[in-house]
């Protein structure tokens, strides 16, 4: 109980006893001077109504002469009673003043005064509380009074008091003495009536006579006036304290007032993952107000979020999915290699790439061009070794044609080649595709100049891929010899058919390709791919028939060995029932006629058996392989750990050991020990560092430490002209 | 050669740092199938707008298990140029695989290395969904300068013993002139 309750209950039974002996003095007085028959006649002063009042608290109660001890009205017949209330007040008044003043207010006021504050009784309220009169200004000042003692407000204001004029706080506020479950709703209220608890919390909510502070356990509702501007980096910084307003999922919550009014919701939603690119693409700012402009750079920060999953920039140069977007990509990827070679000199190897793609995805234009400049370990004259671009119309003719252009050319230290090419592709319907190609291929050998191969041209005709099945024909035409328009003896033309059908677990496929002007088929392959278990299992067989006279307008090193054609037969296996196990076998099997009617036979052979570590992200390979010919005979064995640590970290560790006889005699084995570890830094460079062990018995051993920088730009600006459908 | 010195110094400081510069907190889930990416509410939603019949995805009454989806359901709007969704056909294949390398045709593990010359004559198409620009040359033009990809350190010592097993497989990337280059025969 507050302490002036207390003070005030022990004032008020202080002050009865006080009347109490006060009234029983004034009896004893009456008894003993026997007085009052003399004052009963005594008759009152005209103005004795205004007075009798003063009258009566200045004599003391020395009314009972006439009115009765209890001034009930005795002899004289008037009792207080009959106006106002008696002055005498029952027992225990001080637990029911409360409720007879609720009853009836003027009754107090003819002994304690209009505003209760004494009257001729001296009296007044705040003898001991707080005076029900509110004077003028309550209103402004009756929550510091409730914050200053609420006990105060509640001796009137309870809410069980039955009173006409029932006052309680909800009148016009919530009320001060929250609910139990206030914490949990208190939100909620507010956003009904936010004006109410600025009475106790202040209108700024910065505590008011309350002295409580939104602030004491999250941000306050009233933002500052610049909140606009300044909501975002606060969201950044402490997303959860937007959520007690703004619900979990800031989709609204209590207040209403979700995220996405103006905006996409930071917290985003399930399946983001699946939509981020398009909203991307969309609305790039959208993306940039919480992520930053310079996240999407290819020059972008470490921690930028799409650099987290996008782009392991290596390779995409190998992997490049399709998109749907405009793009123009340029890529430089440099590698330079430095080693002490056995005679204890210090070399260096390098190749630089640079090259550019771009796509344009309305008009279906793509142009990509590639140049590459080796520097070998011991520097050559050629150094320019490739150089490539394609030019492509995609879609010209609404989808029916398309059209490809290109040049590519290729240096060796000892010979030079070149081919520009066309090819015009025709799709009339789904289904069918007509192809029309041309090319010019050049072939310069070191010390030769006539390279001319001629023109070849070709038509085929395409079954595109319906129920697993595809055909094709192909016709070509090579002539050489441009000095007369008729067909001579140098021209070539063949004819080339392939079928691929699949029927249930089997594919099966082949290949013909026909010389017309030999008469005799220069390649025949014939091959089945079975599946018998999902995909899970996979068996290989296929056979192969080929001419040495294919290809003849180049010197090619199957015709150094064999004099006719070469008969092959290769089989696979691969069982991958257990994840991420990953077990294999490959063999091929060929014989051809080295000198006429003389045939050799050579074999290749690997096994293997790969495990993928799922939980350390480690890869590793085991494999076991055997070549055979009338060269010799090879086994080796070789190993693959490659392990990534993270995204940006790798190792790699590689053995290969081999033991071979050969038919000259020079028995061997051979060791090779590579391991690399490295990290792929941003903007695509990566350094790594590798250690290599080489042993044969050709110089007995070698052991390096060797460098590699390989740095990979690949910029890419997408969104180049039109606009995303 | 002081230079030379200096470089080896850099990079191998840099190659001893590599494992506290690199954070492991980002790496990205090697996990992330496809199926898991899946949202069935969203598609659902989806499809019912559309009228689409559920029978793209379930082919039939029980085939509701991860084993039993027609997964190729998928490529019906995500990879097909007549997909009803631009949206969903924007990016292909990374859409659903995040590792594209994972996605690799079955027939590649089968001894693919030698028998992908008669596919890629058949249908190149099939080829270039998934491999661009320079993914040919990157193997018939290689120079192996750096990279050892196609041979060991130790192959010109027995390439003998292969050459004679299949002379065939040396023509893919060279030609006569190569061997010329130490096996003069003038």
């Amino acid at each position: 109980m507050p302490e002036l309750v207390k003070k005030s209950i022990h004032v008020v039974i202080i002050l009865f006893v006080f009347l109490l002996i006060v009234i029983l003095a004034n009896k004893g007085h009456l008894l003993l001077s026997n007085s009052y028959a003399e004052n009963a006649n005594k008759a009152h002063p005209d103005n004795w109504m205004d007075t009798h009042g003063s009258e009566f608290f200045a004599k003391k109660w020395d009314c009972g002469g006439c009115h009765d001890a209890n001034l009930g009205g005795g002899d004289s017949g008037y009792g207080c009673d009959m106006c106002h209330m008696s002055p005498k007040h029952p027992k225990k008044w001080s637990s029911k003043h409360g409720n007879a003043y609720r009853k009836s207010r003027k009754s107090c006021n003819s002994c304690h005064g209009k505003s209760l504050t004494g009257g001729p009784s001296k009296t007044s309220c705040t003898k001991c509380h707080m005076s029900p009169r509110h004077g003028g200004g309550w209103k402004s000042s009756h929550g510091d009074a409730y914050v200053q003692n609420p006990a105060q407000c509640r001796m009137c204001h309870r809410t069980k008091v039955k009173s006409s004029r029932k006052v309680g706080c909800n009148k016009c506020h919530s009320s001060p003495s929250h609910p139990n479950d206030w914490m949990n709703i208190h939100g909620a209220e507010y956003s009904k009536n936010g004006q109410s608890c600025g009475v106790c919390h202040g209108q700024d909510l910065k505590g008011g006579s309350a002295k409580t502070t939104c602030n004491a356990c999250h941000l306050s509702p009233k933002h500052p006036s610049d909140w606009s501007d300044k909501h975002g980096a606060h969201a950044l910084n402490d997303l959860d304290s937007c959520t007690s307003c703004h619900g979990n999922k800031l989709t609204g919550g209590k207040v209403g007032v979700g995220c996405d009014g103006c905006h996409i919701n930071p917290k985003h939603p399930n399946g983001w993952i699946n939509e981020h690119g398009s909203t991307y693409f969309e609305s790039k700012k959208q993306c940039q107000s919480c992520h930053g402009s310079s996240a999407f750079r290819r020059t972008a920060k470490k921690d930028s979020p799409c650099l987290k999953c996008h782009t392991s920039v290596e390779n995409s140069q190998v992997w490049q999915p399709e998109t749907n977007s405009n793009t123009f990509n340029v890529h430089i990827a440099e590698k330079a290699q430095l080693r002490t070679n056995r005679l204890g000199n210090r070399e260096v190897i390098s190749q630089h790439d640079l090259g550019f793609n771009l796509h344009e995805q309305e008009k279906g234009v793509s142009v990509t061009s590639q140049l590459r400049y080796s520097r070998e370990w011991v520097e050559k004259d050629h150094n320019f070794d490739l150089y490539e671009t394609n030019i492509s119309f995609d879609n010209l003719f609404n989808n029916h044609l398309a059209l490809v252009l290109g040049r590519q050319s290729i240096v060796t230290p000892v010979d030079f080649l070149m081919i520009d090419g066309i090819n015009l592709h025709i799709m009339p319907s789904p289904y069918f595709d007509v192809s029309v190609y041309s090319g010019i291929p050049r072939y310069y050998e070191e010390g030769d100049l006539d390279g001319e191969i001629g023109l070849v041209s070709g038509l085929s005709l395409i079954l595109n891929e319906i129920n697993y099945t595809q055909a094709r024909l192909d016709f070509t035409y090579q002539k050489k010899n441009f000095t007369t328009n008729e067909l001579n003896n140098t021209d070539k033309m063949y004819v080339a058919a392939s079928v691929s059908k699949g029927i249930s677990i089997f594919r099966l496929y082949a290949l013909s390709e026909y010389d017309i002007t030999e008469t005799l088929p220069t390649t025949i392959t014939v091959g089945s791919e079975i599946y018998p278990f999902a995909k899970k299992v996979g068996f290989l067989l296929e056979g192969n028939y080929f001419d040495e006279s294919r290809n003849d307008s180049l010197d090619n090193i199957f015709t150094i060995f064999s004099a006719s054609y070469l008969w092959q037969v290769k089989t696979g296996i691969f069982v991958k029932a257990i994840q991420h196990l990953n077990l294999y076998q490959h063999f091929s099997f060929q014989r051809y006629d080295t000198l006429a009617s003389n045939p050799e036979n050579g074999f290749n052979a690997e096994t293997g058996v790969g495990y993928y570590f799922d939980k350390i992200n480690l890869d590793t390979d085991l494999g076991y392989y055997f070549i055979r010919s009338y060269g010799g005979t090879l086994h080796g064995v070789r190993l693959s750990l490659y392990e990534e640590w993270s995204p940006q970290f790798f190792s790699e560790i590689y053995a290969d050991y081999v033991s071979y006889t050969k038919i000259t005699s020079d028995n061997d084995m051979a060791l090779n020990v590579a391991a690399s570890t490295g990290i792929s830094l941003n903007n695509g460079l990566s350094v790594s560092g590798v250690f290599e062990y080489v042993r044969n018995n050709v110089f007995e051993y070698d052991f390096r430490g060797v460098l590699r920088l390989s740095y990979f730009l690949n910029h890419r600006f997408s969104d180049w002209g039109g606009k995303q459908k | 050669m002081t230079k030379n010195l200096t470089l080896l110094a850099l990079t191998f400081c840099l190659m001893f740092c590599c494992p506290f510069l690199a954070s492991a907190e980002n790496a990205v889930s090697k996990k992330d199938s496809p199926l898991a990416l899946f949202n069935h509410d969203k598609h659902h939603d989806y499809f019912s707008s559309l009228k689409t019949d559920c029978k793209v995805c379930h082919k039939t009454d029980d085939s509701y298990t991860l084993e039993t989806l027609n997964r190729l359901g998928c490529h019906e709007c995500h990879n097909k140029t007549s997909s009803p969704s631009a949206k969903a056909n924007r990016f292909k294949c990374v859409t659903c695989h995040k590792d594209l390398k994972k996605v690799k045709p079955a027939n590649h593990n089968l001894n693919f290395e030698t028998t992908h010359q008669t596919a890629a004559k058949q249908d190149k198409k099939t080829c270039t969904k998934c491999h661009k620009g320079y993914f040919c040359t990157a193997c018939h033009q290689q120079k192996d300068t750096i990279d050892q990809s196609a041979h060991k350190r130790n192959y010109r010592y027995y390439h003998s013993i292969e050459a004679r097993s299949n002379p065939r497989k040396c023509d893919s990337c060279h030609k006569v002139s190569y061997c010329k280059g130490c096996h003069a025969n003038n």
